[in-house]
């Protein structure tokens, strides 16, 4: 007690006129560590917690020193609204960062936007920022990014008819809509069209039927979790030798696990820096954030770095970032700031906001990775 | 139940709602207290299912998520207002009742708890597949309800937080009168004499199969209006309302607080409400505490809290 | 007032009323007696609706009653007071009385339910009180005071004596007995043959799902062969 007195006396003294109130700037995040979609939420948490102990070792903001008040809502958007709602009114936050799933963003969202808290999403889908709503921003690329880039190196292979196979879980069908969107601005006709379900174990007849529909040039596989790896393995044992494009819902180390590295071999798929990080060129603009953040997690953790600790990772630099350029911890003020958020560099992109433009990413976000010798190569 | 004890528990349901706001320390009670009721709406459905009539359904989820949808959907494709959505909601989720009602009501035991689970998750799964329509697991948003805005005009600002509160407050005191009267009423008395002695019920001249029915639809009526508030006031809804988890809950809350009694299942509801609230301290044991404070209460107050402090309490007095 | 005729049933496979022919008249009481597992209580679940009838008819004031369920049953003045005082242990008295008038929401269920306290003051006593917390003997009462407000024309009774004290057992036989003033018929299926063959006009004796005996009430019980199988004398 009479230590922390002193120090309060001596910190008082240094800053001179801070006064007795809150020296700490309030940061919230509700984020799904537990439940159905912990393997996205908890990086994300450890991410944030780990950055804010950095950051206020290193003396914090402007140095004011961040107190972070973390719930966990299991994924369960009536849960995340509460806790948002708690963490605005009972814990007087001045921003938040969270929404690990699209479910729990959306809840947040109508909080934040009420009550003028700026937001910023860890969730994939397009319509949290789309449209464009005051004080509401994302760190994840969309999947119609991730279709646009998979079009993208297609089309620069001269591939235009492709057969589709779809996992039904809600990644995959919201990704293999959105790429249903986009193909034809890519001149892409897609002339076999499949799903599968989340359980499926073997999804041989379906590569069958693609493998011989007429005219078939590449093999598009929007899903997520156990799918697109038995759709890899049976197209590896069919013999197929079209190209497989895969999605950024399988970027990971574990896919190349769980497939095999022969079997996994010329899959093609968009994944970010991360992912990467130990093969990015020197003079790669991502390099160093990349590897900072993945050094610190890994050492910290010891626990491979995912994407979606990443998107927390550029969730938190974008907050550090506004919250220094508004001086202080005016909701308002940060969420100016954010909005103009001019080429920050993030694990999983460079960041450029605007007024009508809340992502600020593009698709020079994600690089288009091949599967080679068990490992990943860059081939953009 | 005499009309004395009606008018008590009527009473004292409206004084908590009324009075609790005095000592919130900040706008985010409202929420809790306004989740709180909702709970108990949907928990007061099941104390007429399972306390009255003595029928089980591990599916109510289900009919909370038709009430939750039709707020979205109906203003969505058929322009209704939202208050108009959550009405044709509950009118839905009575005639779905009654549809499925006649076939698995002739169930019993754990073949009534499973068909009635096997319905609470083809409404989940309908709406999670449904994507065109539902915007599938990641939800769809939920339009405003607009009546704030209303009492704004004439003059009445009432936070969102405090708004919700007094709207499913005052839902909840309907909804519990109703429940108790319907107990002191020729039917409620005959949900409750089936589920002493079915044959007996049968001898007095009670249509056993349509009393049954009476009460399945009526307690999915209170799910749905359940699920509709919370759409109305979250804005947005996923197929989670309708989940398995959800239908879990909302046994172990009338089952906590005692399954035959209107407030010992709003003392449950209240309860497993707030604790994951009170528990986030401890994130990573909040499964393990709910789980061990359930099987407490199942081993040494089986009947419940409320049933079973009072019967202690009396045992006392005498 | 009741007629069957040929009356089958069986659980699952196994036929366990042979062909049952019996006739209850208008203000009769008429009694079956008989051993154990004769088929007495599946003969009466039969004619209250509660055990379906493979075969034959029930004929009730004149219409086949045979396939109407039970529920009805009551409405058309046919009351039964089941096997093992089935009544609504989880309710009070008075709401148990009050479930046998489920059918009438006019004002003399209030007089019935005066009546049935007058038949049964202890009831009277015990009317806030939950069911299941009566003796053995007041829950008989309560089960036929409970049938009693249904108005019935005729009441099966389902071995209203079982497991009672003696001094209960004739307290009980007294109220059917009483009933006759009241213009309702019964039929009672008993154990107790002694006890009911002494209050009934007539009796049937049945044994393994067949009538075996038939008559007036004083003459069985004087029957040689009844006394010594049922009558224990």
């Amino acid at each position: 007690m009479k230590f922390m007195s002193t120090t309060a006396l001596a910190m008082l003294a240094t800053f001179g006129l801070a006064t007795a109130a809150s020296a700490e700037i309030k940061l919230g995040a509700s984020l799904s560590a537990t439940g159905p979609a912990a393997f996205l939420g908890d990086p994300e948490a450890k991410t944030i917690e780990m950055l804010i102990d950095d950051l206020n070792a290193k003396g914090g903001i402007n140095g004011e020193k961040i107190d972070l008040t973390l719930y966990d809502d299991g994924g369960d958007p009536n849960k995340a609204r509460t806790f948002a709602t708690r963490l605005i009114e009972d814990d007087e936050v001045v921003a938040i960062i969270g929404g690990t799933t699209t479910g729990t963003s959306m809840s947040i969202l109508s909080v934040a936007e009420d009550e003028g808290i700026p937001f910023i999403s860890l969730a994939g889908a397009i319509q949290i920022i789309d449209p464009v709503k005051d004080y509401v921003f994302k760190t994840p690329h969309t999947d119609r990014m991730a279709c646009e880039k998979i079009f993208d190196n297609m089309k620069k292979n001269g591939i235009t008819r492709i057969g589709m196979i779809s996992g039904t879980d809600g990644f995959g069908a919201s990704m293999e809509a959105q790429c249903k969107e986009v193909a034809g601005s890519y001149d892409i006709e897609i002339i076999a069209d499949e799903i599968y379900g989340p359980s499926d174990a073997d999804m041989t007849p379906q590569l069958t039927k693609i493998k011989n529909t007429e005219g078939v040039e590449a093999i598009l596989n929007p899903g997520f979790g156990q799918g697109p790896a038995i759709v890899t393995r049976n197209a590896s044992q069919l013999g197929i030798e079209l190209p497989l494009y895969q999605s950024h819902g399988v970027a990971s180390d574990s896919f190349i696990e769980l497939v095999g590295p022969e079997a996994s071999e010329g899959v093609r798929l968009p994944g970010t820096a991360l992912l990467i990080a130990d093969i990015l060129p020197e003079d790669d603009i991502q390099r160093d954030v990349v590897m900072a953040y993945k050094t610190a997690y890994e050492d910290k953790y010891d626990q491979n770095v995912s994407t979606f600790g990443g998107y927390a990772n550029d969730a938190f630099l974008l907050m550090v970032n506004a919250m220094e350029q508004a001086g202080g911890e005016d909701p308002d003020a940060i969420r100016e700031a954010l909005e103009a958020t001019d080429g920050l560099v993030g694990t999983t992109g460079v960041y450029t906001m605007g007024p009508d433009n809340h992502l600020g990413l593009d698709l020079s976000a994600f690089r288009m990775l091949e599967i080679e010798n068990g490992g990943w190569k860059s081939i953009n | 139940m005499t009309a004395h004890s009606k008018w008590i528990q009527i009473a004292i349901v409206a004084a908590l709602v009324a009075v609790l706001p005095f000592f919130f320390p900040s706008g985010y009670y409202y929420r809790v207290g306004a989740l709180i009721f909702v709970n108990a709406l949907s928990v007061i459905g099941l104390v007429i299912l399972i306390g009255y009539a003595g029928q089980i359904s591990l599916g109510h989820a289900g009919f909370a998520g038709i009430g939750a949808y039709s707020c979205a959907l109906a203003p969505e494709y058929l322009g209704l207002h939202p208050a108009l959505a959550a009405v044709l909601g509950a009118v839905i989720s009575a005639g779905v009742a009654a549809l499925i009602g006649r076939p698995i009501l002739k169930l019993k035991g754990y073949y009534l708890a499973v068909a009635t689970l096997g319905f609470g998750i083809l409404v989940s799964l309908v709406l999670t597949n449904e994507r065109q329509l539902t915007g599938g697991p990641d939800g769809m948003a939920v339009p405003e309800l607009g009546l704030r805005d209303l009492l704004r005009d004439m003059g009445w600002r009432l936070s969102g937080g405090e708004f919700w509160y007094a709207i499913c407050g005052i839902v909840l005191v309907v909804g519990v009168w109703i429940a108790l009267n319907l107990a002191a009423s020729p039917t409620g008395r005959a949900m409750r004499a089936l589920h002493g002695s079915e044959v007996a019920a049968r001898t007095v001249g009670i249509d056993v199969a349509r009393v049954k029915l009476q009460a399945f639809m009526i307690s999915a009526v209170y799910a749905s209006v359940a699920g509709s508030l919370l759409a109305l006031q979250n804005r947005f809804i996923t197929p989670d309302v309708a989940g398995f988890m959800h239908s879990i809950e909302m046994v172990s809350m009338a089952v906590l607080g005692g399954v035959g009694s209107i407030l010992g299942a709003m003392l449950g509801a209240a309860i497993l409400t707030l604790l994951p609230q009170v528990l986030t301290v401890f994130a990573e044991y909040e499964q393990l505490v709910l789980g061990a404070i359930m099987i407490s209460v199942m081993i040494f107050l089986p009947r419940g809290l409320l049933p079973s402090i009072a019967a202690k309490l009396k045992g006392r007095d005498e | 007032m009741l007629t069957v005729k040929g009356l089958r049933s069986a659980y699952g496979r196994i036929e366990v009323l042979h062909g049952i022919d019996l006739e209850v008249k208008s203000g009769e009481i008429v009694t079956v007696v008989g051993a154990n597992g004769a088929g007495k209580t599946t003969l009466l679940k039969c004619l209250s609706g509660l055990q379906p009838v493979t075969d034959g008819e029930m004929i009730f004031r004149g219409e086949v009653m045979t396939t109407v369920p039970a529920f009805r049953r009551l409405k058309l003045g046919l009351a039964q007071s089941p096997e093992g005082r089935q009544i609504f242990t989880n309710l009070s008295v008075e709401e148990n009385l009050r479930l046998g008038a489920f059918l009438f929401t006019d004002d003399r269920v209030e007089r019935d339910m005066e009546d049935a306290f007058v038949m049964f003051p202890i009831l009277k006593e015990k009317r806030h009180l939950v069911a299941g917390g009566l003796s053995g003997g007041q829950q008989q009462m309560l089960a036929i005071a409970r049938a009693l407000m249904g108005r019935p024309t005729c009441l099966l009774l389902d071995r209203p004596s079982m497991g009672l004290a003696p001094l209960l057992v004739a307290q009980i036989f007294d109220v059917v007995k009483a009933l006759k003033a009241r213009d309702v018929t019964v039929l009672l299926v008993e154990q107790n043959a002694y006890g009911a063959l002494k209050i009934a006009d007539r009796g049937y004796v049945m044994e393994t799902g067949r009538i075996t005996m038939e008559g007036p009430a004083a003459a069985l019980i004087s029957d040689p062969q009844v006394r010594e199988a049922y009558l224990g004398i």
